[in-house]
């Protein structure tokens, strides 16, 4: 398998399942060098089942993995990684600090505990055990104990779960940092706010179902997504499926009669004023991300999970 | 990094939470030293075949000590780290995973030698003897013998989990004191007690220590029984260990 110098992470065909239940099939994926690549995706879509296999702590049933052209583990042991993962993942009986100084002894080259803990804003929490911290200061010092690690290829898996808004925005400002202090630091983050997928990814891998259902940036994603829409209503008789044949356009009933999804609002419209069937009430609207999001996830999950969005 | 550094991070980590558990060191230690210098105040001056009841107790409670801390550092606190998702954080790290269990089992032998010496210490004060060649030979068959239960502990707590794990270790704990013949002598006790007690390892590390006191040779018997719950348990933790990990 040939991997480019600035391939950080390649995904092949990958299958895991939960008994007979597949949480992921077919998953392809590349993460580059130095990106920050956001999954995205209603809970249930299989985001931390993925980021779970690529950190080698599932074995796939079906494809494979691989992290800087090695096996999950042998990065992990070379130090090459770093992870936040969900839930409490913090020792017993340890402060703060114990935890980040033992972290930093295991990588080949960590940062000091204090500049990590004066990033991570974990320095006055130092001398406090573990198991007296708060669910927010808990997640800071997971994220601590991957800052202190060094580790070119970050995972991050719902980083901000638990926090409040200002720890969230603490939090993305400190990865930022973080990813900007190291030439090609990779950070692959799992989120269920679309918003968050928005402002702090180079690129997001939307998740459905256990299949990725779109991979680009998200200014592409939007471009591709979020198509306006024009709505009108139409003199009785006048059928969806007729005005979808006459016009090639989708035509699809709404609360206030029709409605199409387009590119090119202005040639719709031309369309089907030129069917002169007295259609009236025409206005345009911009799609919502939000709403053509969670259309899409629905469709590919077979169900309507809620996409938050802020 | 070669092997032992890291063996050395994951035991001065584990040694470090272990005296921040302030409250359980307390049980732990306190316990087996409670009982010691009760007893000792009561029955201190008797002696029982040829060996002063000091020096017989003194060897039972470091028994019972040396039993209870290696249970709880080898299984209590592994099936809580399991359970905590600690083990799986460390997956994520250069750390190999047998430096983890190592590091547990190595704790567990730091904080049975803690709890021998305890007694060692508190036996010699309390009865003005003067250390001996046979004491240490006593304590120190006690802290090796007290391998055989980092084992069990090990496998206690890959068998359960962190909501039934405190039982297990609590009986295994109670049983080998009480059966084991730690608690009351097992000449006081009705003949089938001392069947039950040959069959625990508790009473084999406290039998080749009294014998050791009393200046007999090492009994070799007591050894292979205790290599057997050693290997036993040892090779079930690494089997349970591979499956779950």
């Amino acid at each position: 398998m040939a991997e480019s110098p600035e391939e950080a992470a390649r995904v092949q065909d990958l299958g895991y399942r939960y008994g007979p239940r597949w949480a992921l099939t077919g998953v392809d994926l590349e993460v580059r060098a130095g990106e920050s690549l956001a999954v995205l995706g209603p809970n249930g879509a299989g985001k931390s089942t993925l980021i779970a296999c690529m950190l080698g702590l599932l074995a796939p049933h079906r494809g494979t993995v691989s992290i800087y052209g090695t096996t999950p583990r042998a990065a992990a042991r070379a130090g090459r990684v770093a992870g936040m993962l969900q839930g409490a993942t913090l020792p017993q009986f340890a402060s703060v600090l114990d935890v980040l100084r033992f972290a930093a002894r295991l990588y080949p080259a960590p940062l000091s505990v204090e500049r990590a803990a004066a990033l991570t804003g974990v320095a006055d929490l130092l001398r406090r055990p573990v198991d007296r911290l708060s669910g927010g200061q808990r997640r800071r010092v997971q994220f601590a104990m991957a800052v202190v690690s060094n580790a070119p290829f970050l995972f991050l898996d719902e980083p901000t779960e638990g926090m409040d808004i200002e720890g969230r925005a603490d939090l993305w400002r400190i990865v930022r940092e973080h990813a900007a202090a190291a030439r090609e630091r990779t950070v692959v983050f799992t989120t269920h706010d679309l918003s968050e997928a928005d402002r702090h990814a180079d690129r997001i891998v939307l998740l459905a179902g256990g299949r990725v259902v779109a991979v680009d940036t998200p200014g592409a994603l939007k471009a591709r997504l979020a198509r306006r829409r024009v709505r009108f209503a139409a003199p009785p008789g006048v059928t969806a499926q007729l005005l979808s044949r006459r016009t090639g356009l989708a035509v699809v009933p709404c609360a206030s009669g029709f409605e199409v999804a387009t590119d090119d609002s202005d040639g719709a419209l031309r369309a089907l004023i030129s069917l002169d069937l007295g259609l009236y009430d025409f206005r345009t609207a911009e799609g919502s991300l939000d709403e053509v999001f969670h259309a899409l996830v629905a469709k590919e999950s077979g169900d309507g999970v809620a996409v938050s969005g802020e | 990094m070669t092997a032992l550094p890291y063996l050395a991070s994951s035991t001065g980590f584990g040694l470090r939470r272990l005296v921040h558990n302030v409250r359980y060191l307390v049980f732990a230690l306190g316990l087996p030293l409670g009982f010691y210098l009760l007893y000792n105040a009561m029955y201190g001056r008797d002696r029982v075949g040829g060996v002063a009841f000091s020096l017989v107790l003194m060897v039972a409670m470091a028994t019972f000590g040396a039993v209870g801390t290696t249970l709880n550092s080898a299984g209590t606190q592994t099936a809580l780290d399991r359970e905590a998702g600690w083990v799986r954080q460390l997956r994520l790290t250069p750390l190999p995973p047998w430096a983890y269990v190592a590091g547990q089992l190595a704790v567990a032998m730091v904080a049975s030698l803690a709890a021998v010496c305890l007694i060692a210490v508190a036996a010699l004060a309390v009865n003005r003897i003067a250390p001996s060649p046979a004491v240490a030979e006593g304590v120190a068959a006690v802290w090796l013998g007290s391998a055989s239960y980092a084992a069990i502990g090990l496998a206690l707590a890959y068998l359960l989990d962190a909501s039934t794990v405190g039982y297990g270790a609590l009986i295994a704990y109670l049983a080998s004191g009480f059966l084991g013949g730690l608690w009351v002598p097992l000449s006081l006790l009705p003949p089938w007690f001392t069947t039950v007690a040959h069959l625990l390892p508790s009473f084999h590390i406290a039998d080749m220590a009294w014998r050791l006191v009393a200046g007999r040779p090492v009994p070799l018997g007591d050894v292979g029984v205790l290599a057997l719950y050693a290997a036993a348990f040892g090779a079930l933790a690494a089997h349970l260990y591979r499956r779950r990990g």
